[in-house]
């Protein structure tokens, strides 16, 4: 054994390298969320929107969340998007039943009960930011070849700093802040 | 050694003759198309036809399988995908022992590496719950890598270790990403990891397969090293990265790599006069510039080439 790794170092280091690589970045990730304070603000998301004026869509309209509908000029199919909340205490992601709102007016809009009051600010009263998991890597050639397409495109994260808290249980890749539950 | 009596001898007798007339191995290769052995002409044919009605059977499975798709079972779906794979990775092996098959070996081993993996993720979709693919397709190709490469290193056949390493990468890859290890890291690691076992290959019997991963692996170095140094101060170093790769080209002996350094540095000549000549002289002036940078470049390539033939 002593021997093959003598005669053949070069193929040695070729396969260790990224195996090393991935274990040096796999403790330093550790270490980083190990020494990171978890997110205590709660915070409304949404999947399955994109930010359109037709359709529908959330506004937030002092500090409550409203749920709109404008109609479009064209017939199209108009799918409702989701609402969640991630309940840091609770560790949890719940979904929020939408309110029933009449699409065949030109527009509408009805308030969603249960939510409590909204901050739209991009930090949240802790410090963290609300992400989409591929805002976080680049891709290129090798992590489309070999990567087996990024994970954290299905990720919805909290950040602050080189913290990141993935929240349990959504894999979309259209995930999209709403705002932080303030009361 | 005059009269070798097997295959390890005879080669060891050519080699000693091209040392002693200083004789490359294109320049044998370049005899060899001159003058082919009459057998292969003649068998070119068929083998051309024997392959294309491989397709064809493989294709017509394939729809068929896709057809009936709905109305099958779970088990019958892991059935029809997989064991297919299983039962042409078996007769793979079993051609390996019997010197009249062993050239039906590699398409068998090709099936093998699609319908396998495949029938393994249907498995994983019709019984296992979460959706998480990335770590289905981790599980999936290591496992199969596993499957090559242990099968390699008994029967030491170049297919089956193209087919491992192709699942070893694509294993490895998927371990960086869920690592956290980053795009522009991965690509330069793996890159590089590539490119040293390519060398490593080259020095081998299995050195066929070589050029092709000198190729992944430069490319995937290149390109991720070209991410990392892009619009930043460090722009200008990937210039020296891609001469470098130029004049390793020489010294590994591979016209891969330097087809492929060549494209790179081109390449970064084009960013490089978009970057900071357009505005400044007119963009006419920067493309002449460029022109004349290409054929320089293009002169020096040719001359490494040549360097790399008699080598």
């Amino acid at each position: 054994m002593k021997n093959f790794f003598k005669e053949n170092a070069v193929l040695v280091a070729g396969i260790a390298l990224p195996l090393m690589l991935a274990l040096v970045f796999f403790m330093a990730t550790r270490v980083s969320e190990g020494s990171g304070e978890p997110p205590t603000t709660a915070v409304v998301f949404t999947t399955g929107y994109y930010d359109s004026n037709v359709g529908y869509g959330f506004d937030v309209k002092d500090n409550k969340l409203v749920f709109r509908f404008n109609k479009p000029d064209y017939n199209s199919h108009m799918q409702k998007p989701r609402l969640y909340i991630y309940e840091p205490s609770k560790k949890a992601v719940r979904e929020i039943e939408l309110p029933d709102i009449d699409n065949t007016k030109k527009s509408a809009s009805a308030p969603v009960p249960g939510v409590g009051k909204l901050n739209t600010l991009e930090k949240s009263p802790d410090g963290f930011v609300f992400e989409q998991g591929s805002s976080g890597g680049g891709s290129n050639l090798m992590t489309e070849l070999f990567g087996g397409g990024s994970r954290y495109r299905n990720q919805c994260i909290m950040r602050k700093d080189v913290y990141r808290h993935v929240l349990p249980d959504v894999s979309d890749y259209s995930c999209r802040f709403i705002g932080w539950v303030v009361e | 050694m005059i009269n070798p009596q097997n295959k390890n001898e005879a080669l060891a007798l050519i080699s000693d003759i091209a040392r002693s007339f200083d004789i490359t191995l294109d320049e044998i290769g370049a005899y060899l198309n001159k003058n082919p052995a009459p057998e292969k002409v003649s068998k070119w044919l068929p083998r051309i036809l024997g392959y294309l009605g491989a397709t064809f059977v493989f294709g017509g499975l394939a729809l068929f399988i896709g057809m009936q798709w709905d109305d099958l079972s779970s088990p019958a779906r892991v059935i029809i995908t997989y064991g297919p794979g299983l039962i042409a990775f078996i007769l793979g092996i079993i051609t390996l022992n019997d010197e009249r098959f062993i050239r039906a070996s590699t398409p068998l081993f090709l099936k093998s590496a699609i319908l396998q993996p495949t029938g393994m993720f249907v498995y994983l979709h019709e019984y296992a719950d979460g959706n998480d693919g990335q770590l289905a397709a981790l599980l999936v190709f290591g496992l199969v890598a596993i499957q090559f490469l242990v099968t390699f290193c008994f029967y030491r056949r170049t297919s089956l270790l193209f087919f491992g390493y192709l699942f070893w990468n694509s294993a490895v890859g998927i371990l960086m990403d869920r690592a956290g290890v980053s795009g522009e890291i991965l690509g330069i690691g793996l890159g590089l990891s590539i490119m040293i076992v390519a060398w490593a290959m080259d020095r081998t019997p299995h050195r066929a397969i070589a050029p092709f991963w000198y190729f992944i692996g430069s490319i995937g170095l290149l390109w991720s090293i070209f991410d990392v140094v892009e619009h930043t101060a460090l722009d200008m170093s990937y210039l020296a990265v891609a001469t470098g790769m130029m004049f390793l080209s020489v010294r590994m002996q591979s016209r891969t790599l330097l087809i492929v350094s060549t494209g790179a540095l081109l390449g970064y000549l084009g960013y490089f006069t978009d970057e900071y000549f357009k505005d400044v002289i007119g963009w006419p002036i920067a493309l002449m510039v460029m022109g004349g940078m290409l054929i320089g470049i293009s002169y020096w390539a040719v001359k490494m080439s040549r360097k790399i033939k008699t080598a």
